[in-house]
């Protein structure tokens, strides 16, 4: 409203029916009082009818162009018809002429009219617009005047800033809406643009901050125009909150930042793995510049010899799914080797399609050589641990050691004496060209070998490792030796070659000197041990020739008199010979427990197998132990049945049922039984020994076949014995690939078992890789 | 097993342990064999190429030339390689000392023995010359 009077301001009348209705009767009155007054006046010539032009000019600009002619034709109509009637004359000229003045002048009054009626709807229209706007508008829409005086506040500033108009109309608006600082450039801008004529705060958009009339402050963007009002300015100043444009903006920007900080690689590719976004983490990582990444793909990561690993990753992406911290080894710019943890996940478009993808790759080069240094140290203990043969020391622990240090090919020396022999030749597994410089078998003069770790790269001391020359042709930049030493002798020795040129890795090296002291510590205790083994083997030797010697002609001699001069001898004497001959025959035996318990334990233990017929074996054990039975008043009863003959060792069969029998004998109480089954079913021959002794309780069945185990429950009632026994059963039975079982009830009895196949087919089986 | 004295011969014992050296000289000549006594390996071999034994009974381990020592020189020659050998072993390596005889069981016989086994390996040496 006000604005279109700013604009339009004299040139509007709002047109009422009151106002209509007074110029309609003005222009009839002036029409029908210069009618009169012409009749009236006869003598006046026709200057008063000349008049008649004011009521047309009064319709045709009160109502239009329609009613102007009509009202001019009305005019000539009175003319002609007092010309007639009073005979008044006015000739054909005048009246043309008359004609051509009404006419004119109602056409020109009521195109005026028509136009300034167009004007006003269109008015009309506008200002309706502008309130529209004004009300609806998302902006806050202030009109001040040149000192700054709101005049005019729309509700969306009401409600940004929290004054109501009738609060504010009239008050500074710097003051009200404007921290102090905003409030000086606000009045500067102003004065700038009123006396200095410069604009530069008008028609633009500017943020800056506003005040709420809680004393918040908030972003604000602001747009001011000036629109010149007769003889002064007035200034609508449109505002926009941009709260929530700053506060995404700064997340945008944080984003951003964390994004350019960071020291991981985070990256975009597409689908099919062109990379779309780099940051410097990635930089650092791979080496790539971003307008080098942005011109390669992901596939370009992969090592050349392994194989491909994006395609998968691609499709996983692709799916909907994410990758979370999944170890991967890529390659970077001029084939730097790192190892990265990659996160990955898919990018949707505004359609909720997956166009792309995101990732973090951060590298884990430095943790995982750590730990390929750990695991390699680990490894070997270990295997150093499970005490293997020297020879698999050098096969096993190469591939370990050489794989840590992330070598391409490696060899392990060994030998005593003047040569080093490869004893072992590594490549990596992914390596498709065989490049090792060294092969299985060579020979190295040990003179020639260094005791001190070197650390060769392009240019060093070519000559001094075996194939140096040779590998440093073949493009194996990087060669590691690294010695073993045995009591300060040379023993062997590791070598690795790479194509990298590789700086010495402190730690790589420090983890390799462990594990070489480690190796040199074992080979030493292997060969004392061996030693020591030997010299045992060599006792227990002498100790059983030395022994038994004696023991031969005691028994033999004993016997001889037994059978041929015991005629000679008193009844006395013939009991003292038994005693003699009984006690030299149990010390023989157990001189042959202990020697055979030397050979279970030392893993030689084995079998002198022949055909065996168990039933008669079984059959003489219990004769032997009939005298022993009998003298503790025990029952002694055998119930056997022949069983099929198979490969065995009656000799160790045959000591099995005697010291099964015996122990049943000895942990029986006088006037006790003892039985002895013998039966086959299924391929197996089973002797059961039952005895009705004191039994095994459950806690001690465990340790029964242990060597030298006693039991508690023997010690206490002073059964003799140093418990070889059944270790010797467990031994035997075992050699035979049969096993033995135990069921007892203390108070009650024992019942051992030993199962023996019988079909032949098992332990000719079992025994055939032995060999 | 019979106390066969259906063949008798001339035996060839050595042992340097002289009371087993006579137990096996006095549980064979019981049956009627002619004993020739060796206290060592050298002796042994000596006599044994001299008087061509009908069989030798050696202990392994003796001083100047071990049972197995004894063996191989007897197998290397002609004129002896024929003679049936018992030896008699007391070491719980045996088997390693016996390579070429390990599974022969009628040619070695653990110490200690009894009388009556040794003569029923002897005859059974006898006569399978």
């Amino acid at each position: 409203m006000d604005l279109s009077s700013d604009v339009f301001g004299p040139l509007v009348i709002p047109r009422t029916r009151r106002r209509t209705t007074i110029v309609i009767a003005i222009a009839i009155a002036l029409y029908v009082g210069f009618l009169i007054a012409r009749l009236e006046n006869s003598d006046q010539k026709n200057g008063l009818l000349g008049l008649q032009v004011i009521p047309i000019a009064l319709v045709a600009l009160e109502l239009g162009l329609l009613p102007g002619l009509l009202m001019a034709t009305a005019a000539l109509g009175s003319v002609a018809i007092w010309s007639v009637a009073d005979d008044v004359h006015i000739s054909a000229g005048e009246y043309v002429a008359r004609g051509v003045v009404y006419f004119p002048i109602a056409i020109a009054i009521g195109w005026v009219a028509g136009r300034l009626h167009l004007t006003e709807q269109a008015l009309e229209n506008r200002e309706q617009r502008l309130a529209t706007i004004v009300e609806s508008s998302t902006d806050a829409l202030v009109t001040m005047d040149e000192d700054g005086l709101i005049l005019a506040w729309n509700p969306v500033a009401e409600e940004m800033f929290g004054w109501r108009p009738d609060e504010v109309l009239g008050k500074d608006l710097a003051e009200l809406t404007m921290p102090p600082r905003i409030q000086d450039l606000m009045r500067e801008g102003k004065r700038r643009f009123l006396e200095d004529d410069d604009a530069a705060m008008i028609g633009r958009r500017f943020e800056s901050r506003a005040l709420t009339r809680d004393g918040r402050q908030f972003p604000i963007e602001v747009s001011i125009s000036a629109v010149r009002e007769s003889d002064h300015w007035l200034f609508h100043v449109f505002g926009h909150d941009i709260t929530e444009r700053k506060a995404s903006q700064e997340e945008r920007n944080r984003l951003a930042s964390i994004v350019a900080s960071t020291g991981d690689a985070i990256l975009s590719f597409t689908l099919d793995g062109r990379i779309t976004s780099w940051n410097p983490g990635a930089e650092r990582i791979y080496g790539y510049s971003q307008r080098e990444a942005l011109e390669i793909s992901l596939f370009d990561f992969v090592p050349p010899d392994r194989p491909d690993d994006v395609a998968p990753q691609l499709k996983t992406v692709q799916e909907g799914d994410r990758i979370v911290n999944v170890d991967y080894d890529r390659v970077g710019k001029g084939g730097r080797h790192v190892e990265v943890a990659v996160t990955a996940t898919p990018i949707e478009n505004a359609a909720g399609k997956i166009v792309a993808g995101a990732a973090i790759h951060r590298d884990v080069s430095e943790r995982k050589r750590r730990e390929h240094y750990l695991t390699a140290q680990h490894g070997a203990t270990r295997l150093l641990a499970q005490v293997p043969e020297l020879e698999e020391v050098g096969p096993t622990i190469l591939p370990l050691i050489a794989g840590a240090g992330s070598w391409l090919c490696g060899a392990y020396w060994t030998g005593a004496g003047e040569e080093l022999h490869c004893h072992d030749a590594w490549s990596a597994p992914e390596t498709r060209l065989p490049v090792n410089p060294i092969h299985e078998g060579a020979v190295w003069p040990s003179g020639d070998a260094p005791t001190e770790l070197q650390w060769l790269t392009d240019g060093g001391a070519t000559g001094s490792l075996p194939s140096a020359e040779q590998a440093a042709l073949g493009g194996l930049r990087t060669q590691l030796w690294v010695p073993i030493e045995v009591e300060g002798e040379l023993f062997g020795g590791f070598q690795f070659f790479d194509r990298r040129e590789r700086e010495p890795d402190e730690e790589l090296l420090g983890t390799l000197a462990a594990i070489t002291a480690q190796i040199g510590n074992y080979v030493r205790r292997r060969r004392a041990e061996s030693a020591a083994e030997q010299s045992k083997d060599e006792f227990f030797g002498l100790v059983s020739h030395e022994l038994r010697t004696p023991l031969t002609s005691i028994i033999g001699y004993g016997e001889l008199l037994a059978e041929s001069e015991a005629d000679g001898l008193t009844d006395q004497g013939r009991r003292y010979l038994d005693v003699i001959r009984r006690n030299a025959k149990r010390e023989m035996r157990l001189v042959g427990d202990l020697l055979l318990l030397v050979r279970i334990q030392e893993g030689t233990f084995r079998i002198e197998p022949e055909e065996v017929d168990l039933r008669r074996i079984v059959e003489q054990a219990v004769e032997a132990a009939r005298p022993a039975a009998a003298k503790r008043e025990i029952q002694l009863t055998a119930n056997t049945s022949s069983t099929p003959s198979f490969e065995g060792d009656p000799h160790r069969l045959g000591q099995v049922v005697d010291n099964l029998l015996s122990n049943a004998i000895k942990f029986t109480p006088k006037g006790g039984e003892v039985s002895v089954r013998l039966g086959s079913s299924n391929g197996a021959a089973a002797v059961e020994v039952t005895d009705t002794g004191t039994g095994i309780p459950e806690d001690e069945q465990e340790f029964l076949f242990d060597r030298l185990y006693r039991a508690p429950s023997a010690a206490a009632s002073a059964v003799p014995g140093v418990g070889l026994g059944l270790t010797i059963v467990k031994a035997i039975v075992d050699a035979h690939h049969g096993r033995v079982t135990l069921e007892s009830e203390p108070g009650v009895g024992a019942t051992f078992r030993v199962e023996l196949p019988v079909d032949g087919s098992q332990p000719e089986a079992e025994e055939a890789p032995e060999q | 097993m019979s106390e066969s004295t259906e063949q008798v011969g001339v035996i060839l014992a050595a042992d340097d342990d002289d009371d087993i050296l006579e137990l096996v000289c006095l549980t064979l000549e019981q049956v009627g064999h002619t004993m020739l006594r060796a206290s060592n390996g050298d002796e042994a071999l000596t006599l044994a190429r001299k008087q061509k034994p009908d069989v030798c009974v050696l202990d392994v381990v003796m001083p100047s030339k071990t049972g197995i020592e004894v063996v191989e020189a007897l197998r290397a020659s002609e004129d002896t390689e024929a003679i049936p050998i018992l030896l008699l072993t007391a070491t719980v390596n045996e088997k390693d000392l016996i390579p070429g005889i390990e599974k022969d069981s009628d040619r070695y016989m653990r110490k200690p023995f009894s009388p009556r086994e040794l003569q029923d390996r002897v005859a059974v040496l006898l006569r399978s010359r």
